[in-house]
């Protein structure tokens, strides 16, 4: 999950990027360096050899003073050196043990240089440099000249060490760096994200906050912004449009209602035709409902977040709703229960919340079979009052859960029913009107449960709402 | 009885006229804001019926000029709009009745009748129909002389089918009166009531009082009884 972030990824992806280049620039380095160091040491000895060829070819015959003259002059015991002269396997002299021990010059091996007339070769701890030279006479001889390579060995180790610990430690650092810096430069973003999330129509003018520091995060809110604009104008023109246009049904639905009840009620008609007035006239009685149901929720809708509140008790309410509903119970032989328990206090719109419950409840009885049972309760949770309407009906497939309230949408798509699957869309927007929610669990044939949730109301909005109520009641008390 | 109708739909007219006239009222109908108020400047009216979108103007303003000029004959407001603030102005402006289209003509007819008070004189605590009969004070009901148990719904229902005898009452209005606008849409819970109320009513009795009339609504029959 972390590194789906575009912080982890980026810097993920650097790090990657660091250790690659880390890694070649730690084989370049250690390889160059001991390559280095080798061929420094072997020139060293090149010119060694000749030197000791110099100095020592007048006394060659002369073991003694041959040994006098190269001990004087390069003390090779103190120096970790090896010098050796010979023809062929004649040894004329050969170096003693160093004082470090690093070698043996008893058991150095006797390497030709071959055709090259010289070689460096490494053997153990000691390098070995081997030239041929020849006297006056035409003899051959080889200065074999050696030095420890224990001190170039612990250097390169330790240089290797080094850069093998430090590489990684320094990439650690340069990945927290990393993803502290790109969560600083990300701060807006999340600024975004939050406002973002809390966008709803209920408040159609709120928009992101501009947070100044990088100019395409800013860009990119402004253009989501313009975007919003644009959505909230779409919005509103849809949901004008569908009150625009129920409402001009209303006129040609009354004239043709007006017609036909007119003719029904005339003299006597033949069976047909009565019957086929009769049936328009029921399709007109859904036709109205329809367009009614539409209007309510435009309206709704145009009220969400200022809808008019006064203290409702929502436990009352759905006693008295239960009862006035509980002969169509009855008549399908379902047990329909009262909600127990305290007051619920919430701020509402008393006859637009009785819809919610009115809806609720005959949508459960209608989706229950007879002998079945829809249980109400209230109660108060997480500072919301809520009401659960459950039944032990049909239930509702998962996959139609998201679009129940979806206007004109049923689960079953043949039902007759006068609301046209506008029920529950009317039951969402109250209860968006008022701040709250619905939500539904429902296992198919087990039953649903429906649950309405309405912010509590808070003591300060209760006595301003006492005085509101006073105000309303002389202004409509014409009625 | 005169009544004027102010409405721009010409259709409409027609039929609120024809509707009225057969209930015995002379019917006046204009089209616009200024032609009905040159019919009221002349004629005397007991009743107009407005229309909210006029052409030349709003039924609202058409309604306070006439209630400045000192007409007081009941107004209802026959519109389209059904927000409660179009109500509340419409109320404040002087009018009597707000019925939002589409309407039944049996409504109209019943709230045209009320605000005539021109109903048949049903202020009697003992309403009776043939062999049935409601006492309005103890609410008690008897057929054939025998007590009827009915729940209070059930008998305010009884009441309003009774008190408007003869006439189809529609679903809607019925849920109206005897529930509330939370009903609305809702108008099985009538078909399930007036069920019980004919097992109780009509049930094991001649003749039948309760009538359905499809597509329209419901009616009590109280001529054949008599």
């Amino acid at each position: 999950m972390i590194f789906r972030s575009v912080t982890s990824r980026l810097v993920l992806s650097y790090c990657l990027l660091l250790v690659l280049l880390g890694g070649a620039f730690l084989a370049f380095t250690v390889l160059s360096f001991r390559h280095y160091t080798r061929e420094t040491l072997s020139n060293t000895l090149a010119t060694r050899a000749q030197e000791i060829w110099n100095i020592s070819e007048s006394s060659l015959g002369q073991p003694q003073l041959l040994a006098q003259i190269i001990d004087r002059r390069f003390s090779p015991e103190a120096q970790d050196r090896f010098i050796r002269i010979r023809t062929g396997d004649t040894v004329l002299y050969r170096s003693r043990t160093p004082i470090g021990g690093e070698f043996s010059p008893l058991t150095v091996p006797v390497v030709e240089p071959g055709s090259g007339a010289s070689q460096a070769m490494l053997l153990g701890n000691l390098l070995l440099y081997s030239q041929n030279f020849r006297d006056e006479t035409g003899r051959s001889f080889t200065v074999d000249t050696g030095q420890s390579y224990l001190f170039a060995r612990t250097v390169q180790a330790r240089l290797a060490t080094s850069l093998f610990v430090g590489l990684p430690v320094l990439l650690l650092l340069a990945a927290l760096a990393g993803y502290v810096l790109m969560r600083r430069a990300l701060t807006p973003v999340e600024v975004m994200i939050k406002a973002a999330e809390t966008y709803t129509f209920n408040d159609p003018h709120k928009r992101l906050p501009m947070v100044g520091t990088e100019p395409r995060i800013e860009a990119l809110g402004l253009a989501l912004n313009r975007m919003l604009d644009r959505l909230d104008g779409a919005y509103s023109h849809v949901s004008r449009f569908s009150a625009d246009a129920a409402h001009e049904l209303r006129t040609p639905l009354t004239i043709i209602r007006g017609e036909l009840e007119l003719v029904a009620s005339g003299e006597r008609l033949p069976g047909e035709v009565d019957h086929a007035i009769s049936n328009v006239l029921e399709e007109m009685t859904r036709l109205s409902g329809i367009v009614d149901s539409l209007i309510t929720l435009s309206r709704m809708e145009s009220l969400w977040g200022k809808q008019s509140h006064a203290p409702i008790d929502l436990q009352a309410l759905a006693v008295e709703t239960i009862d006035q509903m509980n002969l169509l119970a009855e008549e399908k032989h379902i047990a329909l229960s009262r909600p127990s328990g305290q007051a619920v206090i919430v701020a509402g719109d008393r006859d637009r919340l009785k819809q919610v419950l009115v809806n609720l409840i005959d949508n459960a009885i209608k989706y229950t079979p007879a002998g079945g049972r829809v249980s109400v309760e209230t109660g108060i949770e997480d500072e919301m009052g809520f009401v659960t309407v459950e039944d032990s009906g049909i239930g509702i497939d998962l996959n139609h859960h998201d679009r129940v309230f979806d206007r004109f949408y049923r689960v079953l798509p043949d039902r007759g029913d006068v609301g046209a699957g506008l029920g529950l869309a009317i039951v969402k927007s109250i209860c968006h009107a008022h701040g709250g929610s619905v939500s539904l669990r429902s296992v198919p044939e087990f039953g649903s449960c429906f649950k309405v949730e309405i912010p509590l109301l808070s003591a300060g909005a209760e006595n301003k709402m006492a005085a509101a109520d006073a105000a309303t009641a002389t202004s409509v008390s014409g009625k | 009885m005169r009544i004027l109708i102010v409405e721009d739909e010409k259709k409409l007219i027609d039929i609120l006229q024809r509707s009225l006239r057969s209930e015995g009222y002379m019917v006046d109908g204009v089209n616009t804001a200024a032609d009905g108020l040159d019919y009221i400047k002349t004629y005397h009216y007991d009743l107009i019926i407005l229309d909210l979108q006029l052409p030349d103007g709003t039924g609202t303003s058409l309604l306070k000029r006439v209630r400045e000029m000192g007409h007081t004959m009941p107004a209802l407001i026959l519109t389209a709009r059904s927000d409660l603030d179009s109500k509340v102005e419409n109320f404040q402006a002087g009018a009597d009745d707000y019925v939002i289209k589409p309407v039944a003509m049996a409504e109209l007819s019943i709230r045209v009748q009320a605000l005539l008070r021109r109903g048949p004189a049903l202020q009697e605590n003992v309403l009776k129909a043939g062999t049935l009969e409601i006492n309005r004070l103890t609410r008690q009901v008897r057929r054939d002389g025998k007590r009827i148990e009915l729940s209070p719904k059930e008998y305010s229902l009884l009441e309003y089918l009774f008190l408007h005898s003869g006439r189809v009452l529609s679903r809607s209005m019925i849920v109206e009166k005897i529930w509330d606008q939370s009903f609305e849409g809702l108008t099985n819970i009538v078909d399930v009531y007036i069920g019980h109320l004919r097992r109780k009513i009509d049930e094991g009795f001649e003749p039948k009082m309760i009538r359905t009339v499809r597509g329209l609504g419901y009616t009590l029959d109280t001529e054949q009884v008599k």
